[in-house]
């Protein structure tokens, strides 16, 4: 292996575990629309190759995969519970406030609506 | 003749001794003799008329006697006794000793006292005294007696009274004080359920006699115990009656005392010489004695007392009674607590009574009684008329203690007082008669209904009359009018009764009749609604009426009833009209009591009007049913056939109501099926033509407390079909809280379906010059109720396409198609009391949202507005919106908005938060990838973040605002605060605008963006191709739009490239049409800057709606700076700290406009330190007096000394006065330098051209004057004319021209000429300036080429 191979793998090396970890961290609340209900969440994301999005949602301790995508401010991510109620987040992400609107449903429910607030912890 | 005076003594003796003793013998043998006895026993007993001794036996001996058999009869009182009476006495006392008659042993058994009072009063048996009956010839003593005796009280042959009494005792004599046990027990049966037992007395009687061998003295003392009766618990007393003989008579005393509460006291005299008894009794009791009898209840304790002053004549039974008694109970609504409020009450009665005989009525001499509260004792009063008639007056009666009982029907009074008199008579056959005295006036009060405090104080008046026997007794209330606020009615009722009560026989109302008529109306006008008994009604021995199964009972009968008699007591409402016509039908209809109401002719009503009082009513028409109603037990059931409702507009309503319910256990049922028709234009928009709404429910209660809308379904359809339909086939639950407000859950949810809608339809609901064409899809729901509210789910997008809005003929929104999924939560809240108050609360979504144009997708939206409000009310609390969109598309669909837009853009937005009790709402917004005008570059992006708060009270929001204008490092900011007034949708700047930066290049930019020009509306067939002359229109508003206030401008750099201002200060007045900008201050190429403009908007003018006006001043700035930010690579050419002053004017409908077509008149003055320099010139002089020095020649030396002087010319002044036009070229009309040795004077221009102005090129045209050494030198290349002025100038025989750009000008047309002038010369001069031109242009040629190469 010579040098530029060295030099290449090294760099690979430097840039994946920085990759991993350079997800940004939102956290904030999930309200219904009708007031009497709150629940904590936080979004741990990163951005794929695809210009896509994708990481994990924990509400009130229960984490979810969650995907999504970004353009520009505008966000939208899709998660699904166990018992498989699929949400559905889009809002606007400006410096550390990201907020916007939910619709839940799915499994034989009638859909539910809600809205979250999150801002930034942690940046990428 | 004595034939005794010739006998011997002893005969005399024994003759008259054996005639004695014969006469002894026969006295004692007739006396024997039972019929000489019994003879004598009636001679001795039977005193008085009337008196009837008889005994079967009699045996009478000198040892005692018996009597067996007897019977003795007194009027009032017959005594019998078969045993008889035993009397055993001591003979020997009659002949020795004290001689009187001692009654050894007395017994009377089985005896049997009839008393029958009502045969007494004879006058022929003067009453002497109760002693006196007991009054003996001879001494007498009684050593023991004892009497047993049954008593039976007849009165009009019926027993009213029986008993039995025993009386033992002895040890009576005129020493002595005989004492007697006796022991009483009497029942009665005039008092109902009197117990067997009846009342007894124990206790002891002592007698003493007086001298005259009577009575002198009889007492008694015992117990008295009254008997368990119903309720009463047993009742013991003390008793006492004293009989005591005085020398006038007798005195009586004596009292009865009951369980320490009641008593009774008497005393009275006989006065043997007027033959009366007068005394008086003295009374105290108290209600708690008989409380348990009369169920009096707990808290009410009543007291009576007073005193009965009698004169009695105890032989004709004539008898005077004056009765003072008072009575007072403490409170008197534990009676009933639940219907008055009466606190303390007395009341007194005072009579006089007499009677001539004990067979003669009572005559009532004088009585007067009185009742009322403690604080108002005569409220009631009764003032006798003899014994067959009374007065009685009501004087102020308080009618606040009924609002107690008032309440349970949510009515209260305050107030309140009744007044009235009445004439009572009743004759002896009980027959009595009230006639009204002065009428009944009742109020006025004011009376609180239902939580309504607004009634008017109300006043009733009435005549009451009534007579007949306490069993048959007619009433009558005629003349009820009733007056409210002051203003009495034009009706009145009358209501009569007619009715028997036969006591335990029960009773009948034979009739009655309510009549409500007008009062104006003679009497056989048609009463405005009558309730009449059709067959007499019976009663029970209870009162309760006796049904007989199809009996018909009532007819109620309506005709003209005005309902505006109502008015007064609907407070804030208000209804007009007449109950027209009805009839109805009380039937029974079973022996329980059922009720059945059958209708045979509708009730119809008209012109009704309903609203709130002095406003337009809220509703009008007619109304009609036909009520039927049924009620078995606590079961009723009801039907309104027939129901038409029609209000003014032509609205009809007609169906059936049918339902069940029971009052138990509350359970009902209701089936309901309406149909309803709405003419064109009263349910929607006229253009949806006639709308008919049917409606069929079923709903009822479910369990308990879960009531139940089982089936719905509501159609709505118009002449095209169903417009909407509401289908609910599963029950729809719901359940009330202990607070009132219910729960609400569907088993399933209901279905909403809704017709397309052709938005045109809505033209009338839009505000006017507003058109509106497109569709609104078909959209279906489904409906669920969530505890207290209700969620409406979509099925499937609302579309909205081919959407054009247009105002004023001006297109604003064209070819849209958007789609949406609608969303509502809904939920219902309201308190019960004190009035039912209803509030909801709203979110209404909207998700997936898209608006597309014809060509692409405009906006993309999430959007949640919660709303609350109550009946009248509606605020928006919160909303959460993010959006994003294409500006290019926003211009196809918004052509309105094509003159505010730019050509290509993408926005994000952001907008969430709280609008009421002070929560903060938050918008952010970024628009980016905008064009910049007439190019490709991108403009940087823009962001406006806003944070504020919302004062709905006040329609006012305040914000915080942040303007950034491009990415960093070079960003631009902005910050302000803004007040916003909602209702005159006024923008407000309230703080310091600041910034640190701010960049007006790319400020002009986005202007120029966001007015980018509009194509002509009709260019080619294809509309394709731009207009070649692109249309600027007018903005339509000044250009700050709805900003206004007055704040300070504090921007630390305003970029202006290539300009820069620091410390820009200045104070901002923006009106509706003016921006006036003032104190305007900053620094400036190392000067200040002052100045002031205004920008007034004046709409309509064709030439651009704003007016640009100015003055702008700099003081001091150097030239040098200025030509350094131009060319920065190059040494400035002009060198001068000079003062620039200036006005301006422009009128455009941009700001960018006004900029660019602004004209300035500008003056420049510099004194002192101007320098010209030029660079080359500078080096072509060096290069002179280099050459000077090596050449040694004079000439040369001068000349060099002459380029320098040219290239740093100092001036004494230096004036440049100018314009700039419209279009930006500038006019120099006059250059003025003066410095010692020249003079320039000259005029030039600088054309307009889109570069900067110190790089604009110059045109400058100089005349030249010197002196001096200049002067000198240009004589010698005869340059110069020949006249001198008054100054020692000579002017240059031909003008200079400066030409190349404002900041760098290009002085060589002076090193030309001066070349020329060398050209001209002789010798060594020509020939040194000869080698200096080719210098020149060789380096002019260089610098040609240089400039060729650059890009």
């Amino acid at each position: 292996m010579n040098r530029l191979a060295w030099s290449v793998f090294l760099v690979l090396a430097a840039v994946v575990p920085v990759r991993s970890t350079a997800a940004e961290v939102w956290k904030g609340a999930w309200r219904a629309a009708l007031p009497g209900s709150e629940k904590s969440i936080t979004l741990t994301l990163s951005q794929t190759t695809d210009g896509g999005i994708a990481g994990t949602v924990e509400i009130d301790g229960q984490t979810l995969g969650v995907t999504g995508r970004i353009e520009g401010a505008w966000r939208e991510l899709v998660w699904k519970d166990a018992a498989g109620c699929l949400t559905q987040f889009r809002g606007v992400a400006s410096g550390a406030t990201w907020s916007g609107l939910t619709l839940a449903g799915g499994d034989g429910r009638l859909v539910d609506y809600g809205r979250v607030k999150v801002t930034r912890v942690r940046s990428p | 003749m004595r034939i005794w005076a010739n006998q011997p003594v002893w005969r005399r003796l024994f003759l008259v001794t054996g005639v004695g003793v014969a006469m002894v013998m026969i006295a004692l043998a007739v006396l024997r003799i039972p019929a000489v006895q019994l003879a004598l026993l009636r001679w001795a007993v039977t005193h008085g008329e009337g008196w009837h001794l008889d005994a079967t036996r009699i045996s009478v001996g000198p040892g005692g006697g018996e009597v067996k058999g007897v019977r003795l009869v007194m009027p009032g009182l017959t005594a019998q006794s078969e045993p008889g009476l035993v009397v055993r006495v001591d003979p020997l006392r009659w002949l020795w000793g004290k001689r009187e008659l001692r009654v050894v042993e007395a017994n009377v058994n089985g005896v049997t006292l009839a008393l029958t009072p009502a045969e007494r009063g004879d006058e022929t048996t003067p009453f002497t005294g109760v002693l006196t009956a007991l009054q003996a010839p001879l001494p007498w003593s009684i050593d023991h007696a004892r009497l047993d005796a049954a008593m039976v009280m007849t009165e009009a042959g019926a027993t009213v009274a029986k008993g039995k009494i025993g009386i033992e005792g002895g040890g009576l004599s005129s020493a002595g004080t005989g004492s007697f046990d006796y022991g009483l027990e009497m029942t009665s049966s005039v008092v109902p359920e009197w117990p067997s037992a009846g009342v007894q007395s124990t206790g002891r009687i002592s007698v003493q006699q007086h001298a005259n061998h009577g009575i002198g003295r009889l007492e008694l003392r015992g117990g008295l115990t009254f008997p368990a009766f119903r309720t009463l618990p047993v009742v013991t007393g003390d008793l006492e009656v004293t009989v005591e003989a005085t020398a006038e008579g007798e005195r009586y005393g004596g009292g009865l005392t009951l369980a320490k509460e009641s008593s009774v006291r008497w005393s009275a005299n006989f006065n043997r010489a007027t033959g009366r008894v007068e005394g008086r009794l003295t009374y105290r009791g108290d209600s708690r004695l008989v409380a348990p009898l009369f169920k009096v209840p707990p808290g009410v304790n009543g007291e009576v007392s007073g005193t009965v002053d009698f004169s009695v004549h105890p032989d004709t039974g004539a008898m005077t009674l004056t009765v003072d008694a008072r009575g007072r109970v403490p409170d008197l609504q534990p009676m009933a607590p639940d219907w008055i409020e009466a606190g303390a009450w007395v009341g007194r009665l005072r009579a006089t009574a007499t009677r001539e005989t004990a067979r003669s009525p009572w005559s009532m001499v004088s009585s007067r009684l009185t009742i009322g509260p403690e604080l108002q004792a005569e409220a009631v009063v009764v003032e006798g008329q003899g014994t067959e008639s009374a007065r009685v007056r009501l004087q102020a009666f308080p009618l606040d203690g009924l609002t107690t009982g008032l309440r349970r029907w949510g009515l209260s009074l305050a107030g309140g007082r009744a007044a009235g008199a009445w004439q009572v008579t009743w004759d002896s056959q009980r027959h009595v008669v009230v006639s009204t005295l002065t009428p009944l006036t009742v109020g006025p009060m004011r009376v609180e209904a239902g939580g309504k405090t607004d009634l008017p104080p109300v006043s009733l008046a009435l005549d009451l009359a009534a007579q007949g026997t306490p069993e048959r007794l007619e009433w009558e209330v005629r003349n009820l009018r009733i007056s409210a606020g002051g203003v009495a009615s034009s009706s009145c009722i009358d209501v009569a009764a007619r009715g028997e009560w036969k006591g335990t026989g029960g009773g009948r109302v034979e009739k009655a009749l309510m009549r409500w008529r007008a009062t104006s109306a003679p009497p056989e006008a048609a009463d405005f609604l009558s309730l009449r008994l059709v067959n007499p009604l019976d009663l029970s021995a209870e009162g309760q009426p006796r049904w007989r199964a199809g009996q018909e009972l009532f007819q109620l009968e309506a005709n003209e009833a005005p309902l505006s008699e109502f008015a007064p007591w609907l407070g804030e409402w208000s209804v007009m009209g007449k109950w027209r016509r009805g009839a109805s039908l009380v039937t029974v209809a079973d022996p329980q009591g059922g009720l059945a109401l059958r209708t045979p002719v509708p009730w119809q009503f008209s012109g009704l009007e309903f609203g709130r009082r002095g406003e337009a009513p809220l509703w009008s028409g007619t109304f009609q049913v036909t009520p039927h109603l049924e009620r078995h037990g606590d079961r009723w059931s009801g039907r309104c056939s027939d129901l038409a409702v029609r209000d003014s507009l032509g609205r009809v309503v007609t169906g059936t109501l049918a339902g069940a319910w029971a009052e138990g256990d509350g359970a009902y049922q209701v089936n309901l099926g309406l149909a309803s028709t709405w003419p064109a234009g009263t349910l929607g928009p006229p253009a949806w033509g006639e709308m008919t709404v049917d409606l069929t429910l079923k709903a009822g209660l479910a369990a308990e407390t879960v009531h139940a809308i089982e089936t719905i379904e509501v159609v709505v359809r118009d002449a095209h079909g169903e417009r909407a339909r509401l289908m609910g086939a599963q029950p729809l639950l719901g359940a009330r809280r202990p607070t009132g407000e219910w729960l609400l859950s569907s088993v399933a949810p209901w279905k909403l379906k809704i017709g397309t809608l052709p938005l045109g339809t809505l033209a009338d609901f839009l505000p006017a010059g507003w058109r509106v064409e497109g569709e609104l899809g078909s959209a279906e729901f489904l409906v669920s109720a969530v505890r207290d509210g209700f969620r409406f789910r979509p099925l499937q997008p609302l579309a909205v396409s081919r959407l054009n809005v247009a105002h004023s003929g001006t297109a604003v929104v064209q070819n849209a198609d958007a789609s949406f999924f609608p969303g509502i939560d809904l939920t219902v809240h309201y308190l019960m009391q004190p009035r039912l108050q209803v509030g909801w609360e709203a979110s209404l979504q909207a998700t997936e949202g898209r608006v597309r144009s014809a060509t692409g997708e405009l906006l993309q939206f999430e959007a949640a507005v919660g709303v609350v409000g109550d009946d009248r009310t509606a605020l928006v609390r919160r909303v959460d919106a993010v959006a994003r969109g294409d500006l290019s598309e926003a211009r196809a669909v918004l052509p309105s908005w094509q003159p505010h837009l730019p050509s290509a853009g993408r926005f994000t937005a952001r907008l969430d938060g709280g609008l009421l009790a002070g929560e903060f709402l938050d918008a952010w917004m970024r628009i980016e990838d905008v064009p910049e005008r007439g190019g490709t570059r991108r403009l940087a992006p823009l962001e406006i973040t806003a944070r504020g708060k919302v004062d709905g009270a006040r329609r006012t929001a305040e914000a915080s605002v942040e303007l950034r204008l491009g990415e960093e490092p070079a960003v631009s900011d902005l910050k302000f605060d803004v007040h916003f007034g909602l209702e005159r949708e006024s923008l407000r700047i309230t703080s310091a605008l600041r910034g640190k930066r701010w960049d007006m290049n790319e400020t002009l930019a986005w202007s120029r963006a966001w007015g980018e020009p509009v194509a002509a509306a009709s260019t080619s067939p294809g509309g394709s191709t731009p207009a070649a002359n692109p249309v600027r229109t007018a903005l339509g508003s000044a250009i700050w739009g709805a900003l206004r206030g007055s704040f300070d401008l504090d921007l630390e750099e305003v970029a202006w490239t290539p300009y820069r201002i620091e410390g820009v200060r200045a104070r901002v007045d923006l009106e509706e049409r003016r921006l006036s900008l003032s104190g305007l201050g900053g620094r400036l190429f190392a000067g200040t800057i002052e100045g002031a403009l205004t920008i007034d908007y004046v709409p309509g003018d064709e030439d651009g709606d704003h007016r640009l006006k100015g003055a702008l001043q700099l003081h001091q700035f150097e030239t040098a700076r200025v030509a350094q930010t131009v060319f920065p690579k190059e040494l400035g050419s002009l060198d001068a700290r000079v003062d620039l002053h200036s006005e301006v004017k422009g009128q455009g409908n941009r700001l960018w406009e006004l900029l660019e077509r602004a004209e300035v008149d500008f003056g420049v003055e510099g004194k002192g330190t101007v320098r010209l320099t030029s660079p080359d010139a500078r080096t072509a002089s060096t290069l002179l007096v280099m050459g000077g020095l090596v050449t040694l020649s004079p000439e040369l030396r001068a000349l060099g000394r002459l380029l320098r002087k040219f290239a740093e010319m100092p001036v004494d002044r230096l004036l440049i006065e100018g314009g700039r036009d419209a279009t930006g070229a500038i006019r120099l009309s006059k250059v003025w330098f003066d410095s010692p040795q020249a003079r320039l004077v000259g005029t030039g221009d600088v054309p307009a051209t889109s570069s900067p102005l110190a790089a604009r090129p110059l045109d400058l045209r100089f005349d030249l004057s010197a002196r001096d050494e200049v002067g000198l030198i240009l004589g010698r290349m005869r340059l110069l004319e020949s006249p001198v002025d008054a100054q020692g100038f000579r002017r240059l025989n031909q003008s200079i021209v400066v030409g190349g750009n404002v900041g760098r000008p290009d002085s060589s047309a002076l090193y030309d000429l001066l070349a020329r002038g060398v050209e001209g010369s002789r010798g060594t001069w020509g020939f040194i300036m000869r080698k200096v031109q080719r210098e020149v242009e060789r380096q002019q040629a260089q610098a040609a080429k240089a400039k060729g190469k650059a890009p």
